[in-house]
């Protein structure tokens, strides 16, 4: 147990080094998505057209995240998402909103000094 | 096409064939783009978007391995190098033509320069509130070598009317719904950069073929400006009697607000200005950060700074968050519109921990801001000092 999460922490660490902290959520091993209810939805809707990535590695919030899924429909093939929607966009606005962050974060973890105990 | 279709019926038939391994092709293990170095940093796989580590880009040219690769759309599979062909047309083009690769490369003249290429969302993870895409760490930049010919004797060998304002490429890549009425991306430059003595239609990186996820066989190359000005897999030119109206030309893609905005303002359409020459930057590229490194001896690093069409004139770094800067050396550029080299030497003054900030200063007396500057709704152009961790001990 303790070696899959090392695994997930270290692929989060290689596709995302400069994005957001390594969060204890378990994470789908094929697209990286956090598995909660709706992940399934997006991954099969949203990674239809594109790498799941594009999703994991954007913050937005609901309106945002709903604005992006209406320009798709307008502008990219992006098919009704009906009942699905609602279900798709509570997921998004949870597990892929805006963090605080400030005008200058700190270094990320990988491009820091190892710390010695 | 796939308006009402469901998810399940056409996933297959969105996934790239060749590039990636299907078994890949949603997956977060890591996989390797063709000819490109292990190390780069793979944002997305469809489309292929990848940046490139600051300790790998540390290379006075770009190797061709260690080059970013940003794309929009699908690159062409199966290029047939005989039979490539660039049509130059346009409102504004006095005589179309239609050249083959062995055309171009035998009737006008070569011309080998050094440029950079560095994408316009460079730097974008920074942004607060976020800016949706690519998420670009600052590794989306290059200085590789480029062999072609000049744009300017291609145009004018077919002429330019007195009333062309803007050229526009047009490329083999497929747009992403592999949908054949739209171009994944269409962008281009005003006239006076078009005709530009460095403005090139390249065949040639570091004296190779062009990788194929940067262009192969053919792409423009204007160092200096966003990237996505030098169109890969480019199979026509447009001369525009307008502002090039094609895909990713139109207010947001690769525009600003034309005033400064305070962060998460909304901006509109009409109000967003088209980004040309890129700002004043540098980084560091070597040591990697987190070295540790002993009291007793200097500290050496070193790296790159560049800035769109002027030139970097001073080269500064600081130990104590830009408290104090002590000037250091930058070379002159080899040709216009290519990246420059700065070379630092530094003595700690006591054990622990510290950043190393760079700043680079340009020809009009323009520097970098410590922190990200000015907020834009599509995070580009920031250009914020770099720094690398040092642990001394």
């Amino acid at each position: 147990m303790i070696t899959f999460k090392k695994s997930i922490l270290l692929l989060s660490l290689i596709v995302l080094p400069c994005s957001y902290a390594i969060s204890e959520d378990k994470l789908d091993k094929d697209s990286g998505f956090v598995v909660d209810t709706g992940f399934e939805l997006v991954k099969a809707n949203c990674t239809a057209c594109h790498s799941a990535a594009l999703v994991t590695q954007n913050r937005m919030n609901r309106e945002t995240w709903l604005e992006t899924i209406r320009w798709m429909q307008k502008s990219q093939g992006l098919w009704p998402l009906g009942e699905s929607e609602k279900v798709i966009l509570d997921y998004l606005a949870k597990h892929y909103s805006p963090t605080k962050t400030g005008r200058r974060k700190n270094l990320p973890a990988h491009l820091m000094p190892a710390v010695e105990k | 096409m796939g308006a009402v279709l469901g998810a399940e019926v056409v996933f297959g038939r969105f996934m790239p064939g060749g590039l990636i391994p299907a078994a890949f092709a949603e997956t977060t293990e890591k996989f390797r783009i063709a000819g490109k170095h292990a190390g780069l940093i793979i944002l997305n796989d469809r489309p292929v978007n990848a940046e490139v580590p600051a300790h790998l880009l540390n290379d006075l040219v770009t190797p061709a391995d260690k080059l970013f690769v940003r794309n929009n759309g699908l690159p062409p599979e199966n290029v047939d190098v005989n039979n490539w062909t660039l049509t130059i047309g346009g409102e504004s083009v006095k005589t179309s033509k239609t050249y083959t690769l062995a055309e171009l490369k035998k009737k006008f003249t070569h011309h080998t320069y050094q440029l950079t290429l560095e994408c316009g969302g460079n730097g974008r993870v920074e942004f607060d509130p976020p800016a949706k895409g690519n998420q670009w760490g600052l590794g989306a930049v290059g200085c590789a070598k480029w062999t072609g010919v000049r744009l300017r004797d291609v145009l004018k060998d077919c002429g330019i009317k007195d009333d062309a304002v803007y050229i526009g490429y047009h490329a083999a890549d497929e747009h992403l719904t592999r949908n054949p009425d739209k171009e994944a991306i269409s962008r281009g430059v005003p006239m006076h950069k078009a005709l530009e003595d460095e403005s090139l239609i390249a065949w040639s990186l570091n004296d190779e073929e062009i990788p194929a996820m940067n262009g192969h066989p053919l792409r423009l190359v204007f160092g200096g400006w966003p990237a996505s000005t030098s169109g890969k897999w480019l199979t026509g030119i447009s001369i525009r009697n307008i502002v090039h109206d094609g895909a990713k030309m139109s207010a947001p893609a690769y525009r600003i607000p034309c005033e400064p905005v305070a962060p998460g303002t909304k901006v509109a359409a009409e109000d967003m200005c088209i980004i040309e020459s890129m700002p004043i930057k540098s980084m560091v590229t070597f040591p990697k950060s987190g070295v540790k490194h002993a009291l007793k001896d200097e500290f050496s690093a070193n790296g790159h700074a560049w800035v769109g069409d002027k030139t970097v004139e001073k080269m500064h770094v600081s130990i104590d968050f830009g408290q104090t800067w002590q000037e250091v050396k930058i070379s002159k550029p080899v040709n216009r519109n290519a990246w420059q080299h700065w070379q630092a030497k530094v003595k700690f003054p006591q054990a622990g921990y510290y950043e190393l900030w760079a700043k680079a200063t340009d020809s009009d007396g323009v520097s970098q801001p410590m922190i990200l500057p000015g907020w834009n709704p599509k995070g580009y152009l920031n250009n914020a000092c770099h720094r690398i961790a040092i642990q001394v001990v």
